[in-house]
């Protein structure tokens, strides 16, 4: 049974990583009240910038950041302020197929552009392993996508608890009509968050890029498994989020070691679905709060 | 005085609406006879969209469910049309059939964890069924796991054949939904579309209701998908329940006009023969199709039928009984 | 004064709009669609139409790169007098491709090809790249009989589509020429004889996992099969466990690039080190390899169906594989790559075909194609009663190189002892 250690790291260390991935997803469904179908491939966008980014300037990944964040908020502030604030409201469909739209012309303008070879931000952690044992090793790659998860997801916590900015936030989606009486302008706040969400878009493409490959149509891909870690950690709870992709992480892994690699993704979408139809709104969500 | 001429005027537009869908009708019908093999290959496709789309078009617009996971549907459908014709010999047109009531015996089981989940849950729920799908039969060595099947009972199926069969799949459609929209089910339907918490004060079972929808919806597709696949030959789990059918279901509903019955047959024609166009500039077609949504959603939320309906007053086909 | 509630309100009758939109409609599909009623053809016919359905771009792309320059390249030699003779018209007739890009789709693929033989009625089709690619190019052919000349995909995962009428294969066998190899391969190197499989549940894994696991046993190997998984598994841990824990020493599959290069690196972050490794369809391209990253590409081993040591020449121009790879390299900048042999042998067989046919009658051009008997660029094309002939198929190994990162050496020719080896299978260093 000991082998049994190595897939249960992993799957808590990937854990991480997928809370990195779901923590934007999180938020927008939460505070917004929209679910951005584009999420998974404004992460790939944000890989590619890296990508450009990298092989212009000559700088690693992590490096890259720094061009990539502003870009990212930028990008996430513009699209929420004159393409998704004027859909708000105005039903289910609309915003869904706005972001479906997006979510095509991003990824077919990403293949025009660069092509659908797979691609990776290179660096050399990726092939670096600590040994703990004969049987058991840390993938370093894995462990820094943990770390920065884990740390996203919980200066986000921080965030919104402690910042003014990070209440009003939770204010004008709590309650927009009372956030407006104190003079918060929600239109600008929405789209603020949607920046930030994209932000740590930015940060978990960063991480799927130097962990695994990508090529411009990998966005759905993710964006079901953030789906996994909103629903099953429940949206808008930061704790939700971490819980969530520790627990999609783990069972994806527990999958494929007991059912065999071909079932890996099934073992995933089966919690996502009993979850869907037993407690929608996830471990740690507010109930009754969907749409 | 004004309702007894209300009545009249009623009464006097429909015969004229029906001249004009028969001229169509058969206008479509002699098409074999005098077009060349790409526009029959052009109209069959026109015909199996509208009607998959019709039938998303009822589970969106107006029943409230918005699927995005009707490839459920038209992989099942597509993989009983292989497996009965390649490993038991059954006729084609058989196998077709089993394919829709295969499907709607799908639809019942799956109603169970999907009628739980509602709105935009019900929608995620639904892709990731398909995707639970498509990585089952990738797996399944009883259909040759990835491998694909090849459809050679459709070798000897003529064109003319596929045709006629997908435009009656069309008009069947749009017969369907308007005939349901007149019954009880349709006022139930309509009842909910505006209040459900209303509806169900009044009496109408919203589970059942949507229920049926569901059902019918997935027969329907269950066909439609067969007969797409006499004219695709090879079927393969990716491809077949991939998220790609889903994504042109839903183009061309909401450029149509959602909720609107002329609002598919619209959208379908246009989406048909963008694609046309646009077969041979790849990403671009895309690209565009995306952009057009956006658009479309952005400044006419209704779809081109339902803002012409808005704007200029009148419909053809609605449903309403006043 | 009522009467006119519904029908005027904003100045456009119903009967006007729907008028006009019938008609637009209709005067729309008939000015996109140029056969709305079926032409007189040999009046006009002023070229021979090939259809051509390329992975341009998508997962594939890879493989469609080198065209259009390879088979712009092959028709200018076709054309170069003026083109094809054809008896039913009395003259010489240009060869024109019309190439369309399939996505890499499955779905697109079949779409383009009924579209090209019902919209652009060409005179015959041109199919290569992967079975993903090929299946549904064929299978449209033979419903639509049309003659088609396809190569580029294993022949096991072609062969289910038929008995095929109106196509002509040309590409090697799973079981009679890759397992060969592997084992001539293998063999070069000490090892324990444990063998891991790593394959997609796609044609073209399942069609190497099922021959390897019945082939392998008789012969003292033991093959360990953790199950295949769907494209875009990103993490391979499970799999890796299972072939540590069974002391794998030899690593074969066959995968797409993108699960290969997660896979591969994740072998290194786990410790898996197996001696050899050969993977199928993943590692055929420079690009592919140097994604991996760093060193950990030198000694993985593959497929090598075509280079530019074969030492066959092209019966169109008269030049040699290696002549071929660099006219390609000069123009383009790119190191070679194994489909373009194939893309110019498809011209080679049309050309020759034609030549005999003399005639655009589908039946005696298909009579032509199955006569063939021709060395083309990639060897001797002669097809048999089951309408495919097997091209030959020799072992390589990625070394770091030269001129490009990294270069494809030939480790493995035992069954065809024509094809220079340039060098012998190396363990991968640890």
């Amino acid at each position: 049974m000991q082998d049994v250690f190595q897939p249960l790291i992993n799957g808590i260390l990937l854990g991480g990583i997928y809370a990195a991935v779901g923590v934007g997803l999180s938020m927008i469904f939460g505070i917004v009240r929209m679910v951005n179908l584009a999420h998974g491939d404004l992460m790939i966008l944000s890989s590619y910038i890296m990508l450009a980014t990298c092989g212009i300037l000559g700088i690693n990944p992590y490096t890259s950041l720094i061009v990539a964040l502003p870009v990212m908020f930028g990008l996430g502030y513009g699209i929420q302020k004159y393409i998704l604030n004027r859909v708000l409201g105005a039903g289910m469909e609309p915003p869904l197929i706005v972001a479906f739209g997006l979510s095509i012309i991003l990824q077919n303008t990403l293949l025009l552009i660069f092509s659908p070879d797979a691609r990776s931000l290179q660096t050399s952690l990726s092939i670096k392993s600590i040994d703990l044992t004969q049987t058991v090793s840390i993938p370093v790659i894995y462990l820094v996508g943990f770390v920065f998860g884990v740390g996203t997801v919980s200066i986000l916590q921080l965030f919104f608890r402690s910042t003014f900015l990070g209440r009003a936030i939770r204010a004008a989606s709590d309650d927009e009509m009372a956030a407006q009486y104190m003079g918060i302008n929600t239109q600008t706040i929405f789209a603020v968050a949607m920046g930030i969400a994209m932000m740590t878009a930015a940060i978990a493409g960063m991480l799927i890029g130097t962990t695994f490959t990508f090529f411009p149509h990998t966005g759905p891909q993710y964006l079901i498994i953030a789906f996994g870690v909103v629903i099953i950690g429940g949206a808008g709870s930061m704790i939700g989020t971490l819980a969530g992709g520790l627990i999609l992480g783990i069972a994806q892994l527990m999958g494929a070691y007991f059912l065999g690699s071909g079932y890996q993704l099934l073992a995933g979408y089966v919690i996502l679905i009993i979850v869907l139809a037993i407690r929608p709104q996830g471990l740690f969500g507010k109930a009754g709060r969907a749409a | 005085m004004a309702k007894q001429e209300g009545l009249r005027n009623v009464k006097t537009k429909k015969p004229w609406r029906w001249w004009i869908g028969l001229l169509i009708l058969g206008l479509l019908l002699s098409i074999p006879g005098w077009a060349s093999q790409y526009t029959i290959l052009v109209f069959t496709l026109f015909g199996l969209y509208l009607a998959l789309a019709q039938m998303w078009n009822l589970l969106a617009g107006y029943t409230g469910l918005i699927s995005l996971g009707q490839q459920i549907f038209i992989g099942v459908g597509a993989y009983t049309l292989a497996v009965m014709t390649l490993y038991f010999n059954w006729p084609i047109w058989l196998s077709i059939l089993a394919g829709g009531v295969i499907c709607a015996g799908l639809a019942l089981l799956l109603s169970i964890p999907l009628f739980r989940m509602s709105g935009v849950y019900f929608a995620i729920g639904s892709w990731i069924v398909a995707e639970t799908l498509m990585i089952w039969f990738s797996n399944w060595a009883y259909t040759k796991k990835g491998m694909g099947l090849f459809i050679k009972a459709a070798y000897t199926v003529s064109i003319n054949q596929v045709y006629y069969a997908s435009i009656t799949m069309g008009v069947f459609s749009i017969a369907l939904v308007y005939v349901l929209l007149k019954t009880k089910l349709g006022l139930a339907l309509m009842a909910m579309r505006d209040d459900v918490g209303a509806a169900e004060g009044v009496g109408i079972n919203s589970f059942m209701a949507k229920l049926w929808c569901f059902l019918i919806a997935s027969f329907v597709t269950g066909i439609t998908a067969g007969i797409l696949y006499l004219n695709q030959v090879f079927v393969q789990p990716y491809s077949a329940f991939g998220i790609e059918w889903t994504v042109r279901l839903c183009f061309i509903v909401i450029i149509g006009g959602i909720g609107t019955i002329e609002g598919p047959i619209i959208g379908a024609l246009i989406f048909v023969l963008l694609q046309q166009y646009l077969a041979e500039y790849a990403s671009i077609s895309l690209i565009l199709l995306g952009s057009i949504s956006v658009v479309v959603m952005l400044a006419f939320p209704k779809g081109l039928v339902g803002t012409i309906q808005d704007r200029l007053g009148f419909e053809m086909l609605s449903p309403r009984r006043s | 004064m009522k009467k006119a509630l519904n029908n005027d309100r904003h100045g456009i009758t119903r009967r006007r709009f729907i008028k006009t939109t019938a008609m637009g409609s209709i005067a729309l599909a008939g000015s996109g669609l140029p056969g709305l009623a079926p032409k007189a053809m040999a009046a006009k016919k002023d070229h021979i139409l090939v259809g051509r359905c390329n992975p341009s771009t998508g997962a594939l792309a890879a493989f469609g790169e080198p065209s259009p320059w390879i088979d712009d390249r092959a028709v200018a030699r076709i054309n170069k007098d003026g083109g094809l003779f054809i008896e039913e018209l009395g003259k010489k007739l240009p060869v024109k491709v019309k190439m369309l890009d399939t996505e890499s789709d499955s779905t697109k693929a079949a779409e383009l090809a009924a579209r090209l033989i019902l919209n652009d009625k060409i005179d015959i089709m041109i199919a290569l790249h992967t079975p993903g690619m090929v299946n549904p190019v064929t299978a449209t052919c033979e419903r639509f009989q049309v003659p088609c000349i396809s190569l580029d995909a294993p022949l096991e995962a072609w062969l289910p589509g038929g008995p095929y009428t109106w196509t002509h294969h040309a590409f090697w066998s799973v079981e009679k020429d890759f397992f060969p190899v592997c084992k001539g391969m293998w063999s070069q190197v000490e090892t324990n004889k444990i063998v891991g499989l790593l394959a997609n549940n796609d044609p073209d894994g399942i069609a190497f996992g099922d021959a390897f696991k019945q082939l392998l046993p008789p012969l003292g190997y033991k093959i360990i099969d953790p199950g295949s998984f769907p494209y875009g598994t990103q993490d391979f841990t499970s799999l890796i466990n299972t072939w540590k824990k069974e002391n794998v020493e030899i690593l074969f599959g066959n995968v797409i690039t993108p699960d290969f290069i997660n896979c591969w690196r994740q072998c290194h972050q786990m410790g898996f080190k197996p001696k050899i490794a050969t993977v199928a369809r993943a590692i055929l391209f420079p690009a592919s390899v140097e994604a991996l990253g760093g060193d950990i590409a030198s000694g993985l081993s593959t497929e090598v169906w075509w280079s530019p040591h074969h030492p066959f020449s092209s019966s169109l121009t008269g030049e040699s594989a290696m002549a071929l790879c660099n006219a390609y390299t000069e123009k383009t900048g790119k190191q070679w790559s194994q489909p373009i042999g194939f893309k110019h042998a498809a011209y080679e067989i049309l050309y020759d075909a034609l030549t005999r046919a003399k005639t655009l009658k589908k039946n005696e051009l298909l009579k032509a194609i199955a006569d063939t008997d021709l060395d083309t660029i990639v060897g001797p094309i002669k097809y048999n009663d089951q309408h495919y002939s097997r091209t030959p198929l020799v072992g390589g190994q990625w070394v770091k190189g030269e001129q490009f990162p990294f270069e494809l050496q030939i480790v493995q020719n035992q069954k065809h002892p024509e094809i220079p080896a340039t060098g012998t299978l190396t363990p991968l260093n640890g």
